[in-house]
């Protein structure tokens, strides 16, 4: 017995969890302290999530220059996971700051809100230090599984309702189809740990041509693309996005997408390194695909949440560039672009949770004609925000945009670059709309009705300086997205 | 609109504006002082991503100085004319500060040495320019003018980002200087085509040149002063300051010198031709800038080096006299209320000063002796009479030289002189004196260097160095010789004054053209704008219809597509088990999976559509128990009976909600896309699990419970062992998820059975 328990607690490192773990730790006593606050204060709940998220980023920091490993080899908190992490805690904080006061303006201040994003950002962390598929697998299911209820959070809205419905019936179906490819890996290499999976097929080169292995990178492909939201397993997101509550909406474009795309990075470099042949090619296409659909539903969307959910498609389309470069600009330009996005989707979003009033009717183009002169503050961050989403000079967006496409065109992908580029071109058009309305249009109403609630300022002015810092510093962060890599 | 009578009003503390003149003044006067102290090139670094090795380095030659001198020279006209132009305005002090940001824009532009930098620069001055453009945001038009100025040149931009990043992986470096020096390195590089392709159209949006260039014009929405600063002296320009940066170390290329020069004319003459329909003096203007821009393009893909020494005297020709005739512009819209030219005679009565300084700028640009514009059109025709050109070519550039006297003549005569015979609501006044003091000044200026071109030759003979590495720029000689000069320009002048004089008719004649304008490139640019919102309507209503079944569809039918693509490249060699190999309970178990998924053809109701979804999920349940699994049969036997218990509840209790009122119609029974998609998915997975069936088997588990099991765990019980020892930890989870199943149900029941009561 003792012979078994040592075998069981073997390689236990409570380190290479330690920041996921404090998430749950803090996320239960959340929800036991909900228990005994007062109906409908959700305030106390938001702060505690907070300090969870603060001293989660201290034991995440620490997986930087002290990497941790740990439960036989299936996690890995390594440079490449602190840094996802980091992206993973900001677009969580971000979304805690600006939930508040909209929880009680929309009417639902449910506690339980709280602990389910830090629950969702542990299994983010999982899903980036998973070094196994089946530990990437857990942190996925517990990741969806949260936002599946964030979504559908909003029990008397339709559309809410709809959303969760939907992201949980989609999301199971190509759940399903990730742990075929993972058993179709399995049955090929006998092993579920990526790094050895790669060994595996590195030293046994008949393998690849196998359609089993195939097979089971393209299944696997499938169930992370749908999460990422890439064409053409992105017809949940704009539902979902739209239906769901709107800091969640930003929370899911961001931080868990993110986390989708490193572990699909972690699985697909140095799993199946010997495919990159195949699924090179189909991240191609996928990419190219992800953009246009991505920036043509926004086109006509005067809805400004829908406008800037559906373009979070688009951006996924981006990233998939860096990932189809696969090379070391390509793939730390992803660490970086998701680290940018972050800031900027997270920040425009944060505006529209102050500029909308309940039930969130008014948020379309009409409804901020003038809003820029009206209220300044508001209007210059929502300009900000939209100039680095566009991807233009001394914001962060283009400082991200320039890495992923010098990747892809160092990597001889320039078609690619060239249809990227120009898909930025056309999102030009509907988000330089929202300015022409801010500025450009004479106010409709004074906007008296804004109140500038503390939270989501603050989660604006982080943004703001995280949008000036990436676009006009971004070599520091950069050098560490590069160092973040494992190969 | 501008505004007129806002002048008038409220004049307070008149000096306080002034305040904006000091920085560009004080760029100005340091650049002055630098460039008599500090030969020229000038560069330094500063770091900044050095990943990417993009730094911003600095380095200013002849050709940056020029341009340097023309930004920050002319921006302190401009903003001193703004003072005036703008007085009372409640935005004015927005206006200044944009234009401090862009003036400060273009001078990181043209001393970056980094392609990645400079592009930064540059897209920065068009978000500015949209900025400012859309600045009398009142009319729909002027939103839409600065909208598409920002596309157009946004877009052409991101092209550049394309091309210098290109230029970048082909030359191995960012640097400009590194660039040209490198250049005969990678000369013959195929990618090099691509690469300029993109810068062209980068330079080409920014220059306004064929077919992009229809945004300048619409850009006069502009108030005057940043239509004079940036869409004539500087920003349009950039464009043409980028080809002339690369144009060492392309030069010799045909690709170059070919796109260059056709591009370059073939704009020149369509805006030619352009200029005489309008009748707005500023539009006048705006389309003479694009030919003038043309033949700047045309002078940087002409080879040699009189041709770097014309382009150079043009740049600044160009900025002496264009940006005065601005400025005139705006002092009309100002004193006269009005920019037709119809409605605009005689105003030299009311306006001297205005008058003067028009009459001396459009001399200069007619190219009459004594003026800088007659220098500049000296080198320019003994730039073209040494590059053997196309006769084609000459002869266009002879029409657009025309034109361009024309409307001179148009800016100077026609306008100030004359009699004043129209009706008027208001006398014309003369502009104030801010308004009067830069547009002098810039005449005057291009009279004192027409009269002295010496003065003038070290810098722009550094400036063509910089184009044409080997000209020496010492040898440099400006002074002309009048006489053959006039005997070459004489038949250009006659021609533009006869031009001048036929304005009207051929105005009338050419307005049977437009046709072709309606189907020139700013309509592709409209149909562009209008059907992308369309094609978007549509596949959204196609793709994005919200029907979950159709979503699940979509993906299905891609996965299959996908595996049937990789299953027929594989080349199929799969092969059925053998039959007798199965035992009869699988078989059994097998069946009643089958009958279950037949059944669900079958059934509408969703109650024994559920029963029937049990059925499949205790068909796998036998599956696993008669395969050796029985605790996973366990578990899938409970959890499948407590779905089927909770989903029947809640179904039932959805029913009570339906309401009988509301016809559902009735559901078509065979579809046949859904019957094809699934049966295709279907034979995709059976074919996926034949392939997987023919791998060998591997032994390596079965023989290690075998040996393991007695020395262990003192089991014999192979099954048993690996359940409560082996992977006791994994029957935990196990119990555990039953227990959790149990408990999450029990509340749901209880709650329903609660309601019920």
């Amino acid at each position: 017995m003792d012979n078994l328990m040592q075998i069981a607690m073997q390689n236990v490192n409570y380190g290479s969890i330690m920041p996921s773990l404090v998430l749950c730790i803090f996320g239960m006593a959340l929800l036991l302290i909900n228990v005994f606050l007062p109906r409908g204060k959700t305030t106390p709940a938001s702060w505690i999530a907070l300090i969870g998220l603060v001293v989660t980023a201290v034991f995440a920091a620490r997986g930087w220059g002290d990497p941790q490993f740990g439960f036989a080899g299936h996690v890995a908190l390594d440079k490449f996971a602190s840094f996802s992490n980091i992206i993973f805690l900001f677009s969580a904080g971000l979304t805690i700051l600006m939930s508040d006061e909209y929880l009680q303006r929309e009417g639902y201040p449910i506690g339980e809100y709280y602990p389910l994003i830090l629950f969702a950002t542990a299994g983010a962390m999982w899903m980036a230090s998973g070094t196994d598929m089946m530990t990437i697998f857990l942190g996925l299911e517990v990741l969806s599984i949260s936002l599946y209820i964030l979504a559908g959070m909003f029990r008397g809205q339709l559309r809410s309702n709809e959303a969760g419905l939907k992201y949980f019936l989609l999301g199971a179906f190509s759940t399903g189809f990730l742990v075929y490819g993972i058993a179709l890996i399995y049955g090929v290499s006998g092993t579920t740990n990526v790094a050895d999976i790669g060994m595996y097929l590195k030293s046994h080169p008949a393998m690849l041509g196998n359609p089993m292995t195939i097979a089971g990178m393209l299944l696997i492909s499938v169930g992370f693309l749908f999460k990422i939201g890439a064409a053409p397993f992105h017809m949940w997101a704009p539902d979902v996005y739209q239906g769901a509550p709107t800091p969640i909406t930003a929370f899911m474009s961001a931080g868990p997408k993110a986390a989708a795309l490193v572990a699909f990075v972690r699985i697909l470099i140095l799993g199946l390194d010997g495919l990159q042949g195949d699924w090179t090619s189909l991240l191609w296409v996928l990419a190219v695909l992800t953009m246009t659909v991505g920036n043509i539903i926004a086109i006509n969307q005067t809805n400004i949440k829908r406008m800037l959910a559906y373009s979070s498609i688009s951006h996924a389309g981006y990233a998939l560039v860096g990932l189809v470069a696969a090379n070391q600009i390509g793939v730390s330009g992803i660490l970086f672009y998701m680290l940018a996005y972050t800031f900027m989707n997270l920040g425009a979003f944060a505006v529209l949770v102050l500029a909308g009033k309940k039930g969130e009717e008014n948020l379309t183009l009409e409804g901020f004609a003038g809003f820029g002169f009206k209220r300044p503050f508001l209007g210059v961050a929502m300009s900000i925000f939209l100039i680095s989403l566009m991807g233009i000079p001394t914001t962060a967006g283009f400082a991200g945009k320039f890495y992923i496409f010098a990747g892809a065109i160092k990597a001889g992908y320039i078609w690619l670059a060239v249809l990227g580029v120009l898909n930025s071109a056309v999102s030009l058009y509907y988000y330089l709309r929202v300015m022409v309305y801010m500025y450009f249009k004479e106010p409709a109403e004074d906007y008296g009705w804004v109140t500038l609630h503390a939270g989501a300022v603050i989660s604006i002015i982080i943004s703001v300086v995280g949008v000036f810092y990436l676009g006009l510093i971004p070599g520091k962060v950069m050098e560490m997205a590069r160092m973040a890599l494992f190969f | 609109m501008d505004n007129p009578e806002q002048n008038q009003t409220s004049k307070k503390g008149p000096d306080s504006t002034l305040f904006h003149l000091a920085i560009p003044t004080l760029l100005f006067s340091c650049l002055v002082w630098w460039l008599f102290y500090q030969p020229l090139p000038w560069s330094f670094q500063i770091a900044w991503v050095p990943s990417l090795n993009i730094g911003f380095s600095v380095f200013v030659d002849g050709l940056s100085a020029q341009f340097l001198l023309m930004i920050s020279g002319i921006g302190c006209l401009v903003f001193l004319y703004g003072t005036g132009y703008l007085a009372g305005h409640k935005k004015a002090n927005h206006v200044f500060l944009l234009l401090l940001l862009f003036m400060l824009a273009m001078i990181g532009a043209v001393v970056s040495d980094n392609l990645i930098v400079l592009f930064v620069f540059w897209e920065l001055t068009s978000v500015l320019s949209f900025l400012l453009v859309g600045f009398n945001h009142e009319e729909e038009n002027n939103r839409k003018s600065a909208q598409q100025a920002m596309l157009i040149t946004g877009s052409g931009g991101l092209c550049l980002l394309l091309g210098c990043i290109l230029l970048g992986q082909i030359a191995g470096t960012y640097s400009i200087q590194l660039l040209i020096a490198r250049a005969p390195l990678f000369i013959n590089d195929p990618r090099l085509f691509w690469a300029l392709g993109f810068v062209f159209i980068g330079a080409f949006t920014k220059s306004a040149q064929f077919p992009f260039h229809f945004w300048l014009p619409n850009a006069m929405a502009a108030p005057t002063p940043v239509s004079a600063y940036l869409h004539s002296a500087t920003m349009v320009k950039l464009g043409i300051y980028l080809l002339a940066r690369l144009d060492p170390a392309f030069s010799d290329l045909f690709f170059w010198e070919v796109s260059l020069i056709t591009v370059g004319i073939f704009t020149a003459v369509i805006a030619a031709i352009q200029t005489i329909y309008e009748r707005d003096l500023k539009r006048i203007l705006a389309w003479s800038t694009i030919a003038t821009l043309g033949t700047l393009v045309m002078l940087v893909g002409m080879p040699g080096e009189g041709a770097a020494l014309a382009t150079a005297a043009l740049f600044f020709a160009h900025a002496l006299y264009k940006a005065p005739l601005f400025f005139v512009a705006g002092n009309l819209d100002h004193g006269a209320g009005t920019r037709q030219i119809d409605c605009l005679t005689g105003m030299r009565r009311y306006m001297p000063w205005t008058a003067t300084a028009a009459f001396f700028a459009a001399i200069s640009m007619a190219g009459l002796p004594l003026t800088f514009g007659f220098v500049a059109k000296d080198i320019i025709n003994l730039a073209k009479s040494q590059a053997n050109l196309l006769q084609l070519v000459s002869y266009a550039a002879f029409f657009v030289n025309v034109v361009s006297v024309a409307v001179a003549a148009i800016a100077a005569i026609h306008i100030f002189w004359g009699q004043d015979t129209i009706p008027r609501k208001a006398q014309p006044h003369e502009a104030n004196l801010r308004m009067l003091f830069p547009p002098l000044v810039l005449a005057a200026t291009g009279l004192l260097f027409g009269l002295r071109p010496a003065l003038i030759d070290p810098l722009l003979g550094l400036a063509a160095q910089s184009m044409a590495p080997g000209l020496d720029p010492n040898k440099v000689d400006l002074s002309y010789d009048a006489i053959p000069v006039i005997e070459a320009t004489f038949g250009t002048l006659a021609l533009g004054l006869f031009t001048y004089l036929r304005w009207d008719w051929l105005h009338n004649k050419f307005n049977r053209l437009q046709a072709i304008q309606k189907r020139g490139p700013e309509s592709w640019y409209n149909a562009v704008l209008e059907t992308l919102p369309l094609v978007a309507v549509r596949s959204t209503r196609v793709f994005q219809n919200g029907m979950l079944p159709r979503y699940l569809l979509t993906l299905i039918a891609t996965v299959a597509a996908l595996l049937a693509t990789l299953l027929a490249a594989s080349g199929l060699n799969w092969q059925w088990p053998e039959m007798e190999s199965l035992p009869f309970p699988v078989l059994g178990a097998s069946m009643v999976i089958a009958a279950g998924a037949l059944a669900t053809f079958r059934v509408s109701d969703h109650l024994i559509l559920l029963l029937v979804g049990g059925m499949v999920g205790y068909g796998s349940a036998l599956l696993f128990l008669f395969t050796g699994a029985p605790d996973l049969a366990l578990t899938q036997f409970v959890v499948e009976t407590i779905f089927v218990v909770v989903v029947a509840a809640v179904l039932v209790k959805l029913r009570s909600f339906r309401n009988e009122t509301a016809k559902v119609p009735p559901e078509k029974r065979f579809r046949p896309l859904h019957f094809l998609v699934a049966a295709s998915f279907g034979s995709v997975f059976v074919i996926l699990c034949l392939l997987v069936s023919a791998l060998p088997f591997d032994p390596a588990l079965t023989d290690f419970y075998g040996a393991r099991s007695l020395l262990d765990a003192n089991g014999r019980n192979v099954v048993n062992i690996i359940l409560v020892d082996f992977r006791a930890l994994d029957t935990l989870g196990e119990i555990s998820v039953l227990g959790f199943g149990l408990l999450a149900a029990y509340p749901l029941l209880k709650q329903i059975r609660e309601k019920r009561r």
